[in-house]
This record gives structure tokens, C-alpha cells and sequence, in this order.
């Protein structure tokens, strides 16, 4: 049989307090511009942490001497490399002197007028694809070794 | 100093493109090798981690791609409304990679944990299968000798009559006696019947090549080595308390291991950490008695009563065949074995074998009919 509920005094006369005496609810916070900076960095560092994972198990087993686990192991190490200089890149960005870009020849023949090691770091991260393109090239490679050894085919 | 922003846009651009192509082929690739092997758990996981990948690739490239292409073309505007959904997708994409690492760091514990157990498996099922083709041949032996004894006691009076007779007959009857040669080879005939008794009873004999001399003391100590680490390894005490001398028999120490060791297990199994487990020795009378008490867990009765039953088991994944390969052991020794148990304060598996005991003896054997 089920128990009837019942209210305790205290619980009753803090209900009616709150009732008279009400305050903001604070249920949804809405944050600022940031938080989707902050979420994409995080998202950064979470892709780096997988990666470094990735490397140090294939470390741990010793399969770093087989053709696909090598290049496996070098397309994450590659992938992790390019987190941590997307994640400079940002910050860089952030950073970045408006007046730093130089937008009068049009948006293709922009300039970027550096002074600082700042302005050298956003330079260098938005040149990003020079790691990303060879870290999909090594996972391919090493795809493509795995396929090779399952088909045993020779060589790497 | 000014540098151009042109080459990286151009390599953002042919970068993306490339980006794009290389995920797409990558995920080709991992397509091939899971096809060929389903249930290989690295294909699963690079097959993951590369729609990952390509996800990831194909929303920022495209982004990137768009963003460079709209302003170029006077739709900024555009861009900035999408520009908050192309980053939301790239961060979500970060978080897909990750999950999926996490993920199969959780499933190749599981995979490692289920080779193991599989490996184990194969190891018991080859011990089961060895346990059994020695019990198989073991028993197609006894059969072989029952079978040749009962022959032999079938036929070997109504031979020897007809052989005793006719060579008194030979004796009695004249030198000249035209039925002499006819007596002759009923004689010679029933003396080669006489040999082929012999030969039958013979092969009861060959059943001894099974058995050998063997102390039942050091088939115990023999246990105790295989299994010490495992019962140390536990924290369980064992007691080992062999009778003084030389316990001799017929036995196959092989199989006496086997079935030794499965309840040793058993008591390893029932008995929780800091519990003891005795294994004893004693000639009781013509017996000698082989005691296994542990202070394990126990039984009631009920299961008890069933526990040489084929396939009763009380464990998960058991197969409730350990103790019914034990009892058939034990009783091709001419022993016999009991188990006495309280819940919660321990089973005792007492073994009773034959002093010198040997095959069974002629007189032992019911004549084949």
C-alpha cells in the first residue's frame, strides 16, 4: 500500500517564504560570445587528447614496427600537431590587431602587417592545411597498408 | 614587416579540396578492410575514427570553401549568418573523434577480456577432449577385456570336455580303427580352440598397460605444484597431510591428476580468501583414502544429491561435466568417491581406492552373454 505523502512543517513554512520573498530564477544561463570559442577550443584539446591516445597505444603494443601501424601512428601524431596549432591559431585571432589585416586591394590580395610574434602565429595557423593535407595523406597510406596486408600483398 | 594573406587563402582553399578527396578515399579504404572482416575490432575502429574524420573534414573544408567563395563574391553577409553553424559542426566533429577513441579504448578492453576468456576456453575444451580419449580408450580397453573373458568362459568347458573326450577316445580306440583319423583332428581342431581361449584371456591382461605402479602420495604432491600458486594466489592456506608411507596401486597418475586437480579447483573456486584447504592421505584397511576438505562456501543437500549428475551445474558458463569425468576416474580405479558438505562451513570429497588395487580381477568380470 502506497504512503500517503505528507509535508514536513519546515519544509511547508520554507515553501511559503519563497512564495512572498521571490528572487531571478537562474534555470538558463545564456553566456556570452566566448562560449563558442571556449567549446571550440575545448573540442581542440578533446581531438588532441583522442590522437595522443591513439599514438600512445600503438606505442604501448609495439605495432609502431609494422608499415600501417607506423603510418598510423604518424597520421595522429599529425592530426595532434594540427590541433595544437589550430588551437595557437585562435588565441592568435583573438589577439590579432584589427588594423593588423590590410582588406583596400580586395579580400583575395589582403595583407597582414606583422609586429609581433602574435602576428606570426596567426600567419603560420592559417597556413594549417600543410599539416592536416599530409596528416589525411599518412592515414590514407596507412588504410592503404592495412588493405595490402590483408589481401597479402608484399611490400609496404 | 607585411606578408601577403594570398597563399594562405590559396592553400586554405586547395587545402580544404584536398582534405575533402583524402577523407573520402580514406573512408573507401577502411570500407574494404571491414567488409572483408567484419569482426576485426581494429577495422571497426578505424572505420569510426575515418567517418569521423571525414565528417570532419567535409564540414570544415566546405565551410572554409564558402566562407573564401562568398566574400569573394560580395555575400558576406551570408556568410556571417552561417559562419556560427560551420564552427558549431566543426567543434561537434572534435567532440565525434574523441568519442569514438574513448569508446574503443572501453570496447578493446572488452575484445582483450573476451580473446582471453576464449583462449581459456579453447584450453579447457583440448584438456576436456584429452580427459575424454583417455577415458574413451580406458573404457573400450575394459570392454574389449569383458567381452574377450566372457567369450573365453562361454566356450572354455564345453572345449574342454570335447578335447578331454575325444583324446580319451584316441587312447581306447585300436591302432587301426578307421574313425582314428576323424577323432585325430576333432583333437587337434579343439586344442587350437583351446589356444584361441587362452589368447582371449590374454587380452584382459593388456588392460594393465593403461595402469602403472604408482604412488597415490605423489600424484597429491604432483596437485599440490600445479596448483599451489593458484591457491596462494588467492590467500587460501593449504594444508597437505600425506600418510608416512608410500601409498602403491594400479593406477594411471594421469588421470588421477586430472580428476585431483578438478576438485581441488572446485574447493579453490568455493573457499574465500584466508579459508583452508586440506588435502589428506590414509590407508584405511585395504583402502587407500584420498581427503579434500575445504572450508569454502558449501552445499545443501539438494545440490549435493545432483552433483555428479551430467550437465548440472551451478556455475555460469560450467559445463556440469568436471565432476562426472571425476566419478567415471575414480571408478575405473575400482574407487569410490562421496562428497559431504554444509552450506557455509566447507565440502569434503573423500576417494576411496583399491590398496594394490588392479584391474578387475577374473572373477570380476560378468561372463559376455
Amino acid at each position: 500500500m502506497m504512503r500517503k505523502a505528507e509535508m514536513s512543517p519546515f519544509l511547508f513554512l520554507l515553501a511559503l517564504g519563497l512564495m512572498f520573498w521571490p528572487r531571478v530564477a537562474w534555470a538558463i544561463q545564456t553566456h556570452g560570445d566566448p562560449e563558442g570559442l571556449y567549446a571550440h577550443q575545448l573540442g581542440h584539446f578533446v581531438f588532441l587528447i583522442a590522437m595522443v591516445y591513439v599514438c600512445w597505444q600503438i606505442w604501448r603494443q609495439g605495432f609502431q614496427a609494422k608499415p600501417g601501424f607506423t603510418r598510423l601512428f604518424w597520421a595522429c601524431l599529425l592530426f595532434g600537431a594540427w590541433n595544437i596549432l589550430t588551437f595557437i591559431g585562435h588565441i592568435a585571432e583573438e589577439r590579432l590587431d584589427p588594423g593588423a589585416i590590410d582588406r583596400q586591394a580586395g579580400y583575395f590580395w589582403r595583407t597582414l602587417h606583422i609586429t609581433d610574434l602574435n602576428g606570426l602565429l596567426y600567419y603560420l595557423a592559417k597556413l594549417d592545411h600543410l599539416i592536416l593535407v599530409p596528416a589525411f595523406v599518412v592515414l590514407y597510406l596507412a588504410l592503404r597498408a592495412f588493405r595490402r596486408q590483408q589481401l597479402g600483398v608484399p611490400g609496404p | 614587416m607585411i606578408w601577403s594573406l594570398t597563399p594562405s587563402l590559396l592553400v586554405d582553399m586547395v587545402g580544404s579540396a584536398l582534405a575533402i578527396i583524402l577523407a573520402v578515399l580514406c573512408l573507401g579504404k577502411v570500407r574494404q578492410l571491414l567488409r572483408q572482416e567484419p569482426e576485426n575490432a581494429l577495422w571497426i575502429f578505424l572505420f569510426w575514427l575515418s567517418t569521423a574524420l571525414a565528417v570532419f573534414a567535409i564540414s570544415r573544408s566546405v565551410g572554409h570553401i564558402a566562407q573564401h567563395l562568398l566574400i569573394l563574391t560580395g555575400y558576406r553577409h551570408i556568410w556571417l549568418a552561417l559562419s556560427p553553424f560551420s564552427g558549431a559542426i566543426n567543434t561537434f566533429t572534435f567532440i565525434l573523434i574523441a568519442s569514438v577513441t574513448v569508446f574503443f579504448h572501453h570496447f578493446q578492453r572488452i575484445y582483450h577480456r573476451m580473446s582471453a576468456n576464449h583462449a581459456e576456453l579453447a584450453t579447457v575444451s583440448r584438456d576436456i577432449l584429452n580427459l575424454n580419449r583417455d577415458l574413451e580408450t580406458m573404457v573400450m580397453e575394459r570392454t574389449m577385456a569383458e567381452m574377450a573373458l566372457g567369450v573365453a568362459d562361454g566356450i572354455r568347458n564345453p572345449i574342454c570336455v570335447i578335447g578331454g573326450f575325444s583324446r580319451l577316445l584316441l587312447r581306447r580306440l585300436s591302432p587301426d580303427d578307421p574313425t582314428r583319423e576323424w577323432l585325430h583332428t576333432i583333437a587337434a581342431e579343439t586344442k587350437r580352440m583351446e589356444e584361441m581361449v587362452a589368447k582371449f584371456e590374454s587380452l584382459a591382461q593388456k588392460r594393465e598397460y593403461f595402469f602403472s605402479q604408482d604412488d597415490l602420495n605423489q600424484v597429491v604432491q604432483a596437485t599440490v605444484e600445479t596448483l599451489g600458486p593458484e591457491i596462494a594466489a588467492k590467500k587460501i592456506a593449504l594444508r597437505t597431510d600425506l600418510w608416512p608411507e608410500p601409498l602403491i596401486g594400479k593406477i594411471n597418475s594421469h588421470l588421477l591428476r586430472v580428476a585431483l586437480s578438478h576438485i581441488v579447483r572446485n574447493a579453490i573456486e568455493a573457499t574465500p580468501p584466508g579459508g583452508t584447504i586440506t588435502l589428506m592421505t590414509r590407508r584405511e584397511g585395504e583402502l587407500s583414502r584420498l581427503l579434500v576438505q575445504d572450508t569454502g562456501r558449501g552445499m545443501p543437500p539438494d545440490v549435493v544429491e545432483q552433483i555428479f549428475t551430467p550437465f548440472y551445474t551451478t556455475k555460469i558458463g560450467g559445463s556440469g561435466l568436471g565432476l562426472v569425468f571425476v566419478r567415471q576416474i575414480v571408478e575405473e580405479h575400482r574407487g569410490t568417491i562421496t562428497v559431504q558438505s554444509q552450506v557455509s562451513k566447507g565440502t569434503t570429497v573423500s576417494i576411496d581406492l583399491p590398496q594394490r588395487f588392479s584391474p578387475r580381477q577374473d572373477s570380476d568380470f560378468r561372463p559376455f552373454s
